[in-house]
């Protein structure tokens, strides 16, 4: 073999000779001049595979393997990927022999420019790894069940955690309910780790927190972050909890304190929790520092002279745990909330405490009780979503009420009752066998009598008839909203919140842990209200994904895109359009080259290398072109250039390598046929393809351009399809403009689409070379397949709908990705 | 408004077009100079120096703002103190961060839209051109 080093190095794949439609010698022969062809008629069998270890150590140039597509050559030769061997593909099969009919010459001379663009323009192997070395330290913050438990497993699973509370004690929501479902008994209980029996132990006795790697901050808030994915510095503020660890909650102080702390049902110096370290607090909102309780402490655990301090701890990841909150009393108003006779659900928790005292006496606080479901929730105007735990928290309470005071007449006005879980339409079904009544139709509003008694309108949808109900106490079952400082600490963080100001998540079906900032985790609660058992499966999982994250190797990528800075005017373009947050406007400095038109203070693009996920949004959208992409702009033309040629009109295809590339390659395996003048440009992600892009393809006589991306919103890199939607807008106009009547298409494809994607691409194709009868027939071939895949939903003849083929999807997507 | 790099592109690919009413490839910005609060964040943004943020104010603005904008507010309260009709800008005191006249060149303007993400005020409007509906008064040449 004749290895010049700057040769490209081609193995040439006959996949055992299916691939009849092209003429391999005529290909070797045209590939022989410019590059060193090794043909094989059969490479990932066990002998060609051991040839191709062969060649490939022996050789160090990175072969372009001409056969099969990407995504099946992988698979097939996942023994040389786990070498670190790397091979630029070139897809002659699926993208070529397989799906193009018998015009040998036409076919053959596809597969030698497919194999040329690959040659000539390589694509950049996923070898960079961002983050190799991480701190192994996870903060957490938020010390309720969430937030404890995934620290306390966190701490078992041999990393160092933080864990800060902005409250005093650890717990949060749960451990200041009395009972929750679906256990009906405390929320108090973390499970125990092999250092004590049992399944779970209360805060107070589980001895996980007191592991020496699991540093427990109290009163402690987040005040910034710098640094990045792998090591964050977070500077924590930490107030002074005066009563120290010397407390053993005597209550003398309680004696001679005079103040009342500022929820009104504690003295200023108070004991709330114990969960194992504190039993007592100060509240310093409402505390005039008289130092009453210091004289009268036996233990001398009061100190005022601490001061609030600052510190910084480094942590290679950060899991947010901030949990959520009733909503705020304006959103239940139109209820009659603030009145003495309306109490919400959890003031009525805390009210069942007295209740079970009176109970036991005889006494009955109350003859008729109305919940009202939905309260303030699942209305536009006030809190659009559901908060999921409200129906079972009325049924558990209406539950408890019927044990307590049989006699007592319990009513559930609803709209639906959502008793989704394991487990849980049992407790509906045990409220109404212990009497509760359940009313369909909730109240629009509530008022008031002259004695002051609530008068409820309701429409009993069941009954159709209106009801007048006049009950002794109405308790409303509000929602959740976002906690507190979920906005702030979004901010800090740098993550993203989703339209009900809870943190987003990454991803709804697949990352449910995961925030939009890598590095930063969620989990419970922060990112919508979720049940106890939720929020610690939660919790776990979450524990398992940054054990993973902080161990693993590195994400593997492409090289993280770059900004020119002589060509970067400081526009945030870039910044505001990157998925990932990884690109900054810093100050320009002073050495480096500026474009003539910034002016003197102007700013520099930076692309944080670490952050980069090299989608290719910035370089696309960049209107000075400033940015270098791994795939370049010149390989883009190049390869645009090589594959529109050699045909009359080509029809370009720009398609992402995820879902659009799985919907493609797998149809190319069910050798469903389109016409050889389609040409296919793959791309990282569809956000790469820029106006000028498309502007280019057809310049060079394109018959029609389609871009396929992966499925509507669901982009790899979150914003990519809407960045190609932009471009190819854009592209339309200026094309219209310049007299060029080109048919583009956005297609959003997922792996489901590879029964379709062959037929779309016909239709297109006839579309856009005006052949009308062939696109009539592929137009009533669609229809002749809704009416058959649409025979359990019926009427789908919208001639619209089977032009867009949407009959041929299964219910509810694809379920492929994991 | 001066060719962006991926203006230039274009134009080399495509000889018959105009970009329209605006660059075509940024955006096409509209001030609304009756919200604009002058607080010069526009200015400070972008990357050209198109948005300048002026040391003087003209108090005229404010008095001939709509009535129930937050300057036409200021605007009425002038009117009830003054005296006399001003006449021309009035200087601001370096310490009054809002109330500067925003001095825009479109000549200078890449239409990266910078200026209306940053505005606090929504004074800008940054929006993709409007391609044939092209108001010939605007194209430069």
């Amino acid at each position: 073999m004749s290895a010049a080093a700057d040769r490209p190095l081609v193995l040439l794949c006959e996949c055992a000779g299916t691939m009849d439609n092209i003429d391999f010698d005529a290909l070797e022969a045209r590939l022989s001049p410019a590059a060193d062809v090794v043909r094989g008629t059969h490479w990932c069998s066990r002998q060609g595979q051991a040839g191709l270890l062969e060649i490939m150590e022996s050789d160090a140039r990175r072969p372009v393997f001409a056969g099969c597509s990407r995504d099946f050559s992988d698979r097939r030769f996942h023994k040389l990927h786990a070498r670190g061997l790397r091979l630029e593909t070139a897809d002659i099969r699926e993208g070529c022999s397989w799906v193009h009919g018998g015009d040998t010459a036409t076919v053959t001379d596809k597969a030698a420019r497919i194999v040329e663009a690959s040659t000539a323009w390589p694509g950049a192997p996923a070898d960079t790894l961002a983050r190799e070395n991480k701190v192994d330290t996870v903060l957490v913050i938020g010390g309720g069940v969430s937030g404890t438990q995934a620290a306390a497993e966190l701490t078992q699973m041999g990393h160092q955690v933080e864990l800060i509370e902005r409250r005093p004690f650890l717990g949060g929501r749960a451990a200041r309910i009395g009972t929750v479902f679906p256990t009906n008994d405390c929320g108090q209980c973390l499970p125990t780790t092999d250092a004590q029996a049992g399944t779970r132990k209360c805060f107070h006795r589980n001895v996980a927190i007191d592991d020496p790697n699991l540093h427990v901050w109290r009163r402690t808030t987040v005040e910034s972050v710098a640094g990045g994915p792998g090591d964050f510095e977070i500077t924590l503020k930490r107030l002074p909890n005066i009563v120290t660890s010397d407390c053993i909650n005597c209550s003398s102080c309680e004696t001679v304190c005079s103040e009342t702390a500022s929820d009104g049902s504690q003295k200023a110096i108070f004991a709330e929790f114990y969960d194992g370290r504190v039993v007592r607090t100060v509240d310093l909102d409402t505390c005039t520092f008289c130092g009453e309780c210091v004289k009268e402490c036996p233990v001398d655990a009061i100190d005022f002279t601490q001061s609030p301090e600052r510190t910084t701890v480094r942590a290679g990841a950060v899991l947010t745990a901030v949990g959520c909150e009733p909503a705020p009393a304006p959103l239940l108003s139109h209820l009659g909330y603030g009145k003495d006779n309306v109490v919400t659900q959890t003031e009525l928790a805390e009210m069942m405490d007295d209740w079970t005292a009176q109970a036991s006496i005889g006494r009955q606080p109350a003859d008729e009780v109305v919940m009202i479901q939905c309260a303030g929730s699942r209305d536009r105007r006030r809190l659009p979503y559901c908060s999921r735990i409200c129906c079972m928290i009325a049924l558990k309470h209406s539950i408890r009420l019927k044990q307590l005071f049989p006699s007592m007449k319990v009513t559930i006005c609803y709209l639906e009752l959502r008793t989704a879980g394991v487990g849980y339409e049992n407790w509906y079904l045990a409220a109404r066998r212990a009497g509760v009544e359940f009313l369909r139709g909730t109240p629009p509003h509530v008022q008031f009598d002259e004695s002051g008694r609530p008068v409820l309108e309701v429409e009993d949808m069941t009954a159709s008839l209106k009801r007048t109900l006049r009950p002794d106490l109405v308790v409303l079952s509000h929602g959740m909203v976002p906690a507190q400082e979920t906005g702030r600490m979004a901010d800090v963080l740098g993550v993203e919140l989703d339209e009900d100001g809870f943190i987003e998540i990454l991803d709804r079906k697949n990352r449910a842990t995961e925030t939009t900032r890598e590095g930063v985790f969620v989990c419970g609660s922060a990112a919508g209200p979720k049940a106890l058992v939720e929020c610690n499966t939660e919790a776990s999982a979450v524990a398992a994904e940054i054990h993973n994250f902080l161990s693993s190797a590195g994400r593997r990528m492409t090289p993280a895109s770059t900004v020119r800075a002589e060509a970067c005017v400081g526009c945030d373009v870039c910044s505001t359009m990157c998925p990932f947050n990884a690109i900054t406007l810093v100050e320009r400095p002073a050495d480096v080259p500026r474009p003539a038109e910034v002016k003197d203070d102007g700013k520099l693009a930076v692309i944080d290398p670490e952050a980069c996920h090299a989608c290719g949004i910035c370089a696309a959208n960049c209107p000075e072109m400033a940015i270098d992409h791994n795939l370049s702009d010149e390989a883009l033309y190049g390869r645009l250039r090589l594959l529109a040629g050699g045909v009359e009109k080509p029809v370009v295809g720009f398609f992402c390598k995820e879902c659009a590339g799985a919907a493609i390659s797998l149809s190319g395996l069910r050798h469903d046929a389109y016409p050889a003048n389609v040409r296919l440009i793959e791309l990282p992600c569809l956000g790469r393809v820029s106006a000028l892009h498309i502007v280019e393809a057809a310049r060079l006589g394109a018959a029609g351009v389609f871009l396929a991306g992966c499925a509507e919103g669901r982009c790899q890199f979150r914003t990519g399809d809407a960045s190609a939607a932009e471009q190819a807008k854009l592209a339309g106009e200026l094309l219209a403009e310049a007299g060029l009547s080109v048919p583009l298409e956005l297609w959003n494809l997922c792996a489901v689409d590879r029964e379709s994607v062959g037929r779309r691409i016909r239709l297109f194709c006839a579309q856009a070379e005006g052949d009308e009868a062939a696109a009539a027939m592929l137009l009533s071939e669609g229809d002749l397949m809704d009416t058959k895949a649409g025979n359990g939903t019926g009427a789908e003849a919208d001639p619209e709908a089977a032009g867009r083929f949407v009959g041929t999807r299964p219910q509810g997507g694809c379920r492929g990705c994991q | 408004m001066p060719l962006t790099n991926r203006g230039h592109e274009v134009a080399d690919r495509l000889p018959g077009a105009t970009f329209g009413s605006g660059s075509a490839l940024g955006c096409e910005i509209v001030r609304h100079d009756e919200l604009c609060i002058g607080c010069g964040r526009c200015a400070a943004a972008c990357p050209t120096g198109a948005s300048t943020r002026g040391d003087t104010f003209d108090v005229n603005q404010l008095l001939d703002a709509p009535a129930e904008s937050r300057r036409g507010a200021l605007g009425a309260a002038m009117r009830r103190l003054q005296r006399r009709a001003p006449s021309g800008p009035i200087e601001v005191p370096t310490r009054v961060a809002t109330y500067r006249t925003i001095v825009y060149d479109s000549e200078r303007c890449l239409g990266c839209g910078a200026c209306a993400r940053a505005c606090p005020a929504d004074a800008i409007e940054a929006a993709a051109p409007e391609v044939g509906a092209a108001s010939s008064a605007k194209v430069t040449s």
